[in-house]
């Protein structure tokens, strides 16, 4: 009897380290360089001088239904559209004009499908979801996608061009197949606890531009306002330079999607981060659906460096994803932009560190643990 | 006996339960990533030319590397890798800095009758980053960054007045009625500036224990606290600079620490067990070369798109000074899932625009608009080889419209490559 005993109790202490040993896998959040099975472009805009090129790529070998949806930022209505790729297929278009289904157009490739055009003016986001032939979600994690967002005024301020990853969120198991798209590490990974943001002081000088470019005006003398870089630049004056300008958009979407019932999640950003010498800076920010702004002295208060950074997380309405977009001016308005995606981190949940940023367990004393993720919902119509 | 058997099995069933979950585990290798602090930070492409004589303009990298830990001083041990070829024999200035044979013609003036070798270089400079709790670190890669210039220079600050600095570590005590407190500081930082300039070449960083003596990576359970960021900035238009910066930014490549372990020193190993291993496949989205800009709205003289790769090799020998070396095998599909292949040494850096990859001429690349008959490709590429530091491969893309405006982004990743990329601290 005691050896029956003694070989049921080991079996039961195997199962038991099996379960233990799963359960303490890491929790997967959303990334931008692998593929995923929703992609998410944080930024799509339309505007008279600037578009967007999407692109999206099958990485897989197998055909791939997408379906798609359009996000006004303003209004929080949505267009959807389907799209199908051959296996390994990249496909291209832009979202003032979408593309049509037409072989003999100067598109060349297999049109993917019929991608409404966008009206002038439309700033939102982009989220397509990898869906079976009856439009139903299903997980094969093989979508990828970039955004290039052009401005093509050919103007002094208008020669700028930036390019991000798309958003990936990967998925887990297919589950039901509903409509209602969890991002809860079962059916698809978790967003991001919070966003990681570097960036220079809003209005300040670019140190590239002052040693190599337009970083000054001529102060009177016969070329008076004109752009100069040192006084040889100026006719009988002097350049007075720091007059290049930074500037940083930075753009974000809730994970919480409500398309179906069109609902518009609102979110308060908690924005706290340090310049170069530790001073603390922080701030907040409101909003409902999707928001693009500058990070200026109205947000935050102003660092006291030329650098600073800043940890960007929702204490009202879930986690948020996003991108940011700087702008570096000449003295006489010559603009250059690029895009970048964020950084990811965790959040201290509970403890002496609570709300902190934390990377690993260790960052956040017991009892508070390491929330590297936050779960959300996405609702897309069903059919 | 029966019963006895069939609880022998149970326990058997169990013992493979827990087999099979740690089996799964160690499969889970992990791979690089650009939007997660790290332990290792590597920017593939830094790129100064002030004058502009290489690049055709004047162009400078703002690197930045932040400290994620609001909590504790982080170090950084980097390595600048210097990838600038230099003119043979036979050129009319040897040793001149060039990108290829273009770049050494054998006479000066206007009758250049031939052109002499680009010899490849690799050599590496390393420095120390103290980083202080949350603080960003940004300087120009022409540059550097002095112990002057540093943010937080002091080591330490009076008790009775926190606005004088002083040294905890001096027996002259400095703060009068006061003592010196040691703080967080930049001390012991010193960034040089680029070795040369025009440069072209890669930037790794790894994280580093600031208590450890030797200085030794940090394997702590609180590693994992960089994160980086490059901006190419170049002037528009040639030397003059009057019209204007194009900015192109990308995320530096990180590689999360995973696992102490304390039977290789000098090595870091990115093999998914002691750090996060290198992607066996790099996916690059691109337009095709000379395919016209999809947004132009000219009706002549459309500029065209092209597209430059850079690709350099996980591993590195710091120490004897052997750079890592791969051979890139691409696959390329248009948007018609057609698929033609090519392949391309990849020793220590490598640069090209993708239709110069598999041939001189651009227009008969497999990399072409004119060859490939649609907008947009996907091409996966995948590092194969025999080195000792590994064949894995990370990499940059910028793509440029009509020469001049660019947009540089970060490569996506697929797949565990096989055996480990090994970086050797001299």
């Amino acid at each position: 009897m005691r050896t029956i005993q003694g070989v049921c109790t080991s079996a039961l202490i195997a199962a038991i380290a099996a379960c233990t040993l799963s359960a303490g896998a890491a929790r997967a959040a959303t990334t931008t360089e692998r593929p995923g099975s929703i992609l998410i472009f944080p930024k799509v805009v339309t505007t008279g001088t600037r578009d967007t090129i999407i692109q999206i790529t099958n990485t897989g070998n197998m055909p791939e239904d997408v379906r798609c949806f359009y996000l006004n930022g303003e209004s929080c209505f949505q267009t959807d559209f389907n799209i199908a790729l051959t296996r390994q297929q990249p496909t291209v278009w832009t979202a003032e004009t979408g593309r049509r289904v037409n072989p003999t157009d100067s598109q060349k490739g297999i049109d993917p499908g019929l991608v409404p055009p966008l009206p002038t003016n439309f700033a939102g986001a982009l989220i397509c979801v990898e869906v079976d032939t009856s439009d139903r979600p299903m997980v094969r994690n093989q979508l990828k996608g970039e955004a290039t967002i052009v401005d093509n005024s050919q103007s002094s301020t208008g020669n700028s061009v930036s390019k991000y990853n798309a958003i990936a969120v990967q998925g887990v198991s297919s589950g039901n197949m509903d409509n209602v798209l969890k991002l809860d590490d079962a059916e698809y990974s978790e967003c991001p606890a919070s966003l990681l943001l570097n960036f220079p002081r809003d209005g300040g000088p670019d140190d590239v531009i002052e040693a190599l470019g337009n970083g000054g005006l001529c102060v009177g003398g016969g070329s008076a306002n004109a752009p100069c870089n040192n006084n040889a630049d100026c006719d009988s004056s002097n350049c007075s330079t720091g007059q290049s300008r930074t500037l940083t958009r930075l753009t974000v979407l809730p994970c919480n999607l409500d398309l179906e019932g069109l609902v518009p999640t609102q979110v308060v950003l908690s924005l706290t981060g340090a310049d170069e010498m530790e001073a603390l800076i922080s701030g907040g920010r409101s909003f409902s659906c999707w928001d693009s702004f500058t990070v200026d002295n109205l947000i935050i208060t102003p660092p006291g460096t030329p650098f600073a950074t800043l940890n960007i997380r929702s204490t009202v309405g879930g986690p948020v994803v996003g991108i940011a977009e700087y702008f570096r001016s000449d003295s006489v308005a010559n603009t250059a932009s690029a895009a970048v995606n964020l950084h990811a981190q965790g959040i201290c949940s509970g403890g002496t560190n609570n709300g902190r940023g934390c990377n690993r367990p260790a960052d956040c004393p017991s009892p508070g643990t390491c929330e590297a993720t936050s779960a959300a919902t996405i609702t897309i119509p069903s059919h | 006996m029966v019963k006895i058997r069939r609880v022998d099995s149970a326990a058997r069933v169990g013992l493979v339960l827990v087999a099979t979950v740690l089996g799964l585990a160690s499969t889970a290798r992990g791979l690089s990533t650009s939007d997660k602090p790290a332990a290792i930070l590597v920017w593939p492409k830094i790129v100064v030319d002030t004058s502009g004589t290489l690049e055709g303009r004047p162009t400078d990298t703002i690197i930045q590397l932040s400290n994620t830990d609001d909590d504790k001083l982080r170090q950084a041990h980097c390595f600048y890798v210097n990838a600038n070829g230099h003119c043979g024999p036979g050129a009319a200035q040897p040793g001149r800095i060039c990108r290829d044979s273009r770049d050494c013609p054998t006479s000066t003036g206007d009758n250049i009758n031939g052109f002499a070798p680009c010899i490849p270089g690799w050599s590496e400079i390393d420095f120390q980053i103290r980083i202080t709790p949350e603080q960003p670190l940004v300087w120009r890669a022409s540059e550097g960054l002095s112990m002057s210039q540093v943010p937080l220079p002091n080591p330490g600050q009076c008790s009775n007045n926190p606005t004088i600095p002083c040294n905890p570590l001096s027996s002259i005590n400095t703060c009068g009625s006061g003592t010196c407190v040691a703080v967080a500081s930049n001390a012991g930082t010193g960034i040089p500036p680029a070795p040369e300039d025009p440069f072209v070449g890669t930037l790794k960083c790894i994280q580093f224990d600031p208590d450890l003596r030797p200085p030794a990576p940090d394997q702590s359970t609180s590693t994992n606290r960089f994160t980086g960021e490059a901006a190419i900035e170049a002037c528009l238009e040639g030397p003059s600079c009057t019209d204007g910066v194009d900015v192109e930014k990308y995320n530096a490549v990180g590689f999360r620490h995973r696992t102490a372990v304390a039977d290789h020193p000098g090595e870091v190993r990115m093999d998914g067990v002691q750090y996060e291993a290198c992607p066996s496949t790099l996916i690059l989205n691109h337009i095709f070369d000379n395919a016209p800009d999809p947004l132009s709205t000219a009706t002549a003289n459309v500029p065209t798109v092209i597209t430059d790769l850079t690709l350099v090799p996980c591993g590195d020998d710091f120490l004897r000074q052997e750079p890592g070396n791969a051979t890139a095998q691409y696959l390329v599909f248009n948007e018609f899932e057609q698929r033609l292949s090519t392949s391309r040494k990849v020793d220590c850096f490598f640069e090209s625009q993708i239709s110069l990859i598999d041939t001189p001429n651009s227009t008969r690349s497999i990399f072409s608009f004119n060859v490939q008959g649609s907008l947009v490709g996907q091409t996966r590429i995948r590092g194969v080889g025999k080195a000792a530091t590994g064949h894995g491969l990370i990499g940059v893309a910028r793509a440029l419209v009509g020469g001049q405006r660019g947009v540089a982004y970060n490569l996506q990743q697929s797949g565990n490559i096989s055996g480990a990329d090994i970086i050797t601290i001299p």
